[in-house]
């Protein structure tokens, strides 16, 4: 349903070309759920804002295709971009409870949603808004309450309930809890994987934290300074971690499950986008590095049904892969 | 680390009511409690975590305990001497032995201050030293949060460092005092993961190589069992849990602290949870004397829960819980 190939995003600044997207590719079908994870600023809302064409004005896409229903959406033009926003393809973003409108009923808010995409009377709208309220765990006889009369949690799935509101085939949720203490966190979780699992939306979730992707999404793409550096089925991905970035990500997080275990900074910080690294991105970081890293890119590779790497290492201990 | 008799912080029945402007319309103040009745000592050496969601009185609990906000009731003992309503002289002496950690590296830096002048500020306020010792004394500080070299940060400002460097900058400025107690207010909650660890593993170590003791403040459950020998669990302003980490998190004996352990995701896709829900109720300002805080999102209360506000009571060996009920779960 969803497939990006090879989606290459710079933004323009005064410094330069920040090289926030670096040949990402993605594919999703009806029904699927995939986690990117990476930490802040290795493009995972880049890549989000794209799908949805969100970019800010300096955004350039440098190269690649976003295909949706077998249509290029970066080709599409304002008209037809906005016929598939929200009613196909909706957003969750991180802390959109903030974006409510103070005056307006958020029940009335969801009902906006619904007509600016369906030709409904007010009476069905609101059937619809009692449905979705339903759907997201809230009482249905809220909708005429104002947003200081819900909580933080509440709002959020207010939220939920509007970007579902015209029944979309894909929902990208960006963080949409980050902003949540934990207990309405798993809460909020909690509904959006029944929702998932209930219907054959598909959706992208992007998390800064790998143990709420773990919980959520069926496949987990890792992303690394602008690039998927590693994407596999969630399980194979944190059992059978191949790329040296996913292992020492793994091992920086502490669990209240199991050992207590010494916990393994990354040295080092992430690279300056508006000057890569020209061999692999990682490599001032990684451990493992060995000289071909420091010069060559590292193809995008798949090394076994499913689980792709971009890594030099990787790829000669398993005798090459598929390019992709 | 452990016996009773090497405590350096005794905390007693520390309380904070904030009053809220009156404003023309109410004829009366209104009163916020966001500590009530706090008890709990800090060995010397000891992490000891407060763990608790946002408004919850941790960090209210934290601010006190550094003397940047006076007390309502109860007293805090740090070394043995009641610092609950330190001035002036006195206070600026126990600021030498007490200091902060904040969340934000980005906001507790001035962005106006090199690296040098940030950490060598407390030295001034302290009258430490002539100008070498202090410029020594900034050296070396800089060396123990591992910024090295450090002749390469000094004159930088925050926004030449990334975010981890920034708040190693904040705890150079923290340490070069020499303090024995440090109050890491989210010292780590701004920070990326693998950034995270290296800031984490250096408070550890730092607290084996300086003899430190900290109070470590966290929303972050799996954080705090990773740094704190003993945890406190505070909901709504009221400790409801205490005891030693690992005995918390293996065997929660207030509804309260069940419920937040069994919210925390696992970074394991094989892991199943299961879950101990409460109803999201509002909870009265004025529940504290009457009944216990957490009755009204409580599932299993009982008629005393109704009747008396539970004290501490304890359940196993150093671990004690606020629940009328602790003992029969």
């Amino acid at each position: 349903m969803l497939e990006i190939r090879n989606l290459t995003l710079h933004y323009g600044t005064t410094k330069g070309m920040v090289q926030a997207v670096d040949k990402v590719s993605l594919s999703l079908d009806r029904g699927e759920s995939v986690g990117l994870v990476g930490e802040s600023g290795c493009g995972k809302t880049s890549v989000a804002m794209a799908i949805m064409k969100l970019m800010p004005p300096n955004a350039v896409i440098m190269g690649g295709k976003i295909l949706f229903k077998g249509e290029n959406i970066l080709l599409k033009d304002d008209e037809e971009i906005r016929g598939i926003r929200w009613k196909e393809i909706s957003m969750v973003f991180q802390a959109a409870m903030n974006a409510l409108n103070p005056v307006i009923s958020v029940g009335d808010q969801i009902i906006e949603a619904i007509q600016a995409h369906n030709e409904v009377s007010e009476s069905e709208a609101w059937e619809k808004v009692k449905e979705l309220y339903t759907l997201v765990g809230l009482d249905p006889g809220r909708g005429k309450s104002y947003p200081h009369e819900y909580s933080g949690g509440m709002k959020q799935r207010a939220i939920i309930a509007m970007s579902l509101a015209c029944s979309p085939d894909l929902i990208i949720a960006d963080e949409p809890t980050t902003a949540l203490d934990v207990i309405m966190q798993d809460q909020i979780i909690q509904e959006i994987v029944a929702l998932q699992d209930r219907s054959d939306m598909a959706m992208i979730y992007i998390s800064h934290d790998i143990s709420v992707i773990a919980e959520t999404c069926g496949k987990t793409g890792v992303m690394y300074a602008g690039k998927i550096v590693e994407y596999a089925d969630t399980d194979s991905l944190f059992y059978d971690t191949l790329h040296p970035y996913t292992k020492a990500l793994l091992s920086s997080y502490p669990s209240i499950k199991g050992e207590v275990k010494r916990l393994n900074p990354i040295p080092g910080e992430p690279p300056n986008l508006l000057n890569p690294p020209v061999g692999c991105r990682f490599y001032p970081r990684c451990p493992e590095r060995e000289g071909i890293c420091n010069s060559q890119e590292p193809e995008y590779l798949e090394v076994r049904d499913g689980h792709f790497v971009a890594c030099h290492l990787v790829k000669r201990a398993k005798g090459g892969g598929r390019a992709r | 680390m452990s016996g009773r008799d090497e405590i350096l912080v005794d905390v007693m029945s520390l309380t904070k009511i904030y009053t809220l402007k009156r404003n023309i319309f109410s004829r009366s103040a209104q009163f916020v409690t966001a500590l009530y009745d706090a008890n709990f000592q800090i060995s010397n050496g000891e992490v000891f975590g407060l763990v608790g969601e946002s408004g919850s009185g941790k960090t209210t609990c934290g601010r006190i305990l550094s003397r940047l906000e006076e007390p309502t009731g109860g007293q805090i003992f740090i070394e043995g001497v009641d610092i609950s309503h330190l001035k002036g002289k006195e206070l600026r002496a126990f600021r030498k032995n007490v200091q902060m950690i904040f969340q934000d590296p980005y906001e507790s830096l001035n962005p106006r201050m090199t690296v040098y002048d940030t950490v060598v500020e407390p030295l001034e306020v302290q009258a430490i030293g002539d100008y070498e010792e202090r410029e020594y004394r900034v050296w070396k500080a800089l060396k123990t949060v591992e910024l090295y070299p450090p002749g390469d940060y000094l004159f930088r400002f925050p926004h030449e460092l990334s975010g981890g460097q920034r708040q190693r900058v904040a705890i150079a400025r923290a340490l070069v005092v020499e303090p024995d107690f440090v109050i890491a207010d989210e010292p780590v909650s701004m920070l990326d993961a693998s950034i995270r660890a290296g800031i984490l593993n250096l408070l550890l170590d730092l607290r084996g190589r300086l003899g430190l003791t900290y109070l470590f403040i966290t929303h972050d459950v799996a954080v705090a069992r990773y740094m704190c020998d003993r945890i406190g669990v505070i909901f709504k302003g009221k400790l409801v849990e205490l005891g030693k980490t690992e005995q918390v998190i293996h065997n929660p004996r207030h509804p309260y602290t069940r419920a937040l352990l069994s919210a925390v995701p696992v970074p394991d896709p094989r892991v199943k949870r299961e879950r101990f829900r409460f109803e999201e109720r509002e909870i009265p300002d004025r529940a504290f004397d009457r009944g216990c805080i957490f009755l009204p999102r409580c599932a299993a209360s009982g008629r005393i829960c109704r009747r008396e506000s539970p004290e501490m009571i304890e359940v196993e060996e150093d671990h004690y819980a606020a629940c009328h009920l602790s003992t029969d779960m």
